[in-house]
């Protein structure tokens, strides 16, 4: 079993109250930039988008973590990082397809992290005001099928 | 520590080019809560008496409020500046991203003196705060800014605040647009940037801000959102941003009509958020943690300008720019306001300005010579947008339209001061007033000049809005100072946070219970009040130390002399002595002596004493 979130992009305002939240539940504290997803806004206006974690199937930051501080969490469907395990070394902030796994700062320890979805109870998603993100499961691995 | 705030300002002088930080005053946190408090009260301390506002001694500050950057919704920040359009104490508020960004770099403010030597732009991260070299930027319109910027600058996002050519050039209503089109438009902040040599602000930040009491502010902020969800007047402006009312308005005889000649516009319909939703726009965009979404992005597809990308028209750049200027085509109106937000121009004082222009072309006070062969006229599209750009790049006529309606109609005199709509030099907003004496009363005894945000009597006087519990008479001169005294108090007091205006939907309780539980302070709804009386009074006492007087709480000739033609509103003209009438009321309930001069028992009773006041 997989779990992740899905943002629409088609409805998302680009306001950031998923970043809000986000960062008040896992940090206690303000600042988007501790988010453990990232909205984005063209340069143009015209579009905003919410990049999640998708809990990868094939995750870039499970396979180059040098001391296995990332593992999946079979029975909660995602990705986790073991903050104990970590050295801070950065491989997978560098590797992540969307630079969505996130390093604290070096003053700090440098540690790595990312969306654990709350154990299932998104307040990201509940925050959200258009119903642009979503908690989804996927039952079995995604096969793609040609007809 | 102090939850909410910094306590901590960023203070750059752009001359010498030393950078450093500074508490706040004692007693500003308390007495002044933040945003339009701080700018109050910074803009009596600091500022210079009588200095001139193009000058490098004038002092322009970021300011932002105790709630900016939180989980609160709708939190605004503003600009502050004595304006080089009036001479007077001037705010001017934003919304967009970049007030929490800089709560983030960790700072309640940034005040800014000087002039550099030759274009620079700030660029902030926390502690690191640098005057860089902005020489490839000067020229360039706020959308190619921001393009530069993004493209110079890597890493995780970042804000800006930028000025356009109009602000480089000194236009004195050029306005500060920041990221994305999001503007600080009244007053001339942009000019008073370009004066420094200030292109932009850049900022980004890793401080993370605490609240006080945690599990009581979520709790307030969950309220502040299941308010604005189920408001009326936000769900209004989610669907159609602030242009749902034009036909409505016009049907009251309040929208500005061929430069105030009258108050109803024939082809209104032509200008509601209908149009501009079937025709124009793409998408909702959204401020910092706004569930309302008023902003519009979309793109023009028809006519000449097809394929522009812009922002929405607002209302008020329809009552000034729209209307006012004859406009029948939704997208001609959309290009004009995209016109002003890449040169960085106020739209409302832009078509006031056109619009007196238009008119005296047609009575003859100009000529076609004086307009460069422009043939302004009613509707006249391509001839307005000329006219905007020769504005921003001071060419030719534009040079003269750029100083604002006031000092072009006292150049000119005579009759040209009669169709000059403007009061203490501030061009008029997007609603007549002659049907609305109350509403005129703010306008007339506004600190920034006539304005619509310091106070807002169109509910009671066109609307039908009760007044505790009772119907208001719309034309009635009697009662209405009491009622403009306390709507300029709340609103001052709810600026202090800065909490936008198309967000007030959220009760006061709730906006005073997320203040409380994120600072820890314990103000009530009538702290606020106060803290709103004390910055009329600190701002009223700046002016008259620019040598402001009563004379100034004045409104247009227009308004004043002759009568509106339109139905609802025949006959109505608010007279001088109609305007005395309300003044004195006014200053008596304000505790203000005959002259509009606060006193001495008022400023004891406020805490502000000579001690504080001592500029």
């Amino acid at each position: 079993m997989r779990r992740m979130l899905v943002a629409n992009y088609d409805v998302c305002t680009g306001c950031r109250i998923c970043e809000l939240t986000c960062s008040f539940e896992k940090e206690g504290a303000y600042n988007p930039r501790f988010a453990r997803l990232r909205v984005v806004t063209s340069n143009d206006g015209l579009w905003s988008d919410v990049v999640v974690c998708a809990q990868c199937e094939n995750p870039a930051c499970l396979r180059v973590c040098p001391s296995n501080a990332i593992e999946r969490d079979e029975e909660a469907g995602i990705v986790v990082v073991d903050p104990e395990r970590c050295t801070a070394c950065g491989l997978c902030a560098q590797y992540c397809h969307r630079q969505i796994i996130k390093l604290y700062p070096k003053d700090e320890g440098g540690k790595a992290y990312k969306c654990d979805l709350c154990g299932g109870r998104v307040p990201c998603v509940e925050a959200c005001p258009t119903g642009a993100l979503h908690l989804v499961e996927l039952e079995e691995k995604v096969v793609l099928r040609v007809p | 520590m102090c939850y909410g705030y910094h306590e901590r300002f960023l203070h750059v002088d752009l001359t010498s080019g030393e950078i450093g930080t500074f508490p706040p005053s004692e007693g500003l946190i308390r007495s002044y809560v933040g945003g339009r408090g701080f700018a109050a009260k910074m803009m009596w301390d600091l500022a210079a008496p009588k200095v001139d506002p193009l000058e490098p001694e004038n002092v322009f500050m970021f300011l932002t409020g105790p709630l900016t950057g939180l989980g609160a919704p709708c939190m605004r920040s503003l600009i502050a500046f004595k304006s080089p359009l009036t001479l007077t104490y001037c705010d001017s508020y934003h919304g967009g991203f970049i007030g929490a960004e800089i709560k983030y770099a960790g700072y309640d403010g940034i005040v800014i003196y000087g002039r550099a030597d030759s274009p620079v732009y700030l660029y902030i991260e926390d502690d690191r705060v640098e005057v860089r070299d902005a020489a490839h930027l000067w020229g360039l319109n706020t959308e190619q800014v921001y393009h530069a910027l993004y493209k110079d600058i890597g890493g995780s996002r970042f804000e800006i605040a930028c000025i356009g050519p109009a602000g480089e050039n000194l236009v004195r209503f050029a306005m500060l647009d920041c990221s994305y089109h999001r503007q600080s438009g009244r007053g001339g902040g942009g000019a008073v940037m370009g004066s420094k040599n200030l292109k932009a602000i850049v900022v980004r930040g890793t401080h993370r801000l605490r609240v006080a009491e945690p599990e009581r502010f979520q709790t307030a902020v969950r309220q502040a959102y299941a308010d604005l969800e189920t408001a009326p007047g936000a769900l209004d402006f989610r669907r159609y941003a602030t242009l749902s009312g034009i036909v409505d308005d016009s049907e009251k005889g309040i929208l500005p009509t061929f430069n105030y000649q009258q108050a109803s516009f024939k082809h209104a319909a032509n200008l509601l958020g209908q149009v501009y939703e079937e025709r124009i726009w793409l998408r909702n965009a959204a401020c910092m943690g706004c569930s309302i979404a008023c902003s519009k992005m979309g793109a023009i597809r028809r006519g000449k300008h097809r394929g522009t990308i812009c922002d929405n028209v607002e209302f008020e750049t329809t009552g000034t720019m729209g209307s006012n200027l004859g406009f029948t085509k939704a997208e001609d109106l959309q290009y004009a306001s995209h016109l002003c937000d890449i040169l960085g121009l106020d739209t409302m004082s832009t078509g006031v300005t056109i619009a007196f222009a238009t008119e005296a072309y047609k009575r003859g006070i100009l000529s076609r010579d004086d307009l460069d062969g422009i043939e302004l006229d009613w509707g006249a599209a391509d001839a307005v947008h000329t006219m905007i750009k020769k504005i921003a790049h001071r060419e030719g006529i534009g040079d003269l339209l750029a100083q604002g309606v006031k000092r072009v109609s006292e150049r000119l005199g005579g009759e040209a001061l009669k169709i000059a709509m403007h009061t203490k030099g501030l061009e008029t907003p997007g609603y007549e007033t002659r049907g609305m004496p109350g509403h005129a009363l703010g306008y007339a005894t506004g600190d920034r000049g006539g304005d619509h945000e310091r106070s807002y009597m169109v509910h009671y006087e066109a609307r039908g809005a009760l007044w505790q519990g009772r119907p208001v008479d719309s034309f009635a001169r009697e009662g209405k100072a009491e009622i403009q005294i306390y709507t300029q108090n709340t609103t001052a007091g709810n600026d202090t946070l800065i909490l936008c205006h198309f967000a007030n939907e959220v009760g006061i309780e709730t906006a005073i219970e997320m203040l409380n539980a994120a600072t820890g302070s314990n103000l009530t709804e009538e702290d606020l009040f106060i803290v709103g009386e004390r910055v009329w009074n600190i701002t009223r006492l700046f002016n008259l130390r620019e040598g402001f007087t009563r004379a100034d709480d004045d409104l247009p000739v227009r308004v004043k002399e002759e009568p509106l033609p339109d139905p609802r509103v025949k006959g109505q003209r608010i007279s001088q002595e109609d305007l005395d009438y309300m003044l004195d009321d006014y200053y008596r309930l304000r505790g203000w002596d005959e002259n509009g001069v606060p006193t001495e028992e008022k400023l004891t009773a406020l805490g502000i004493t000579a001690r504080s006041i001592r500029g």
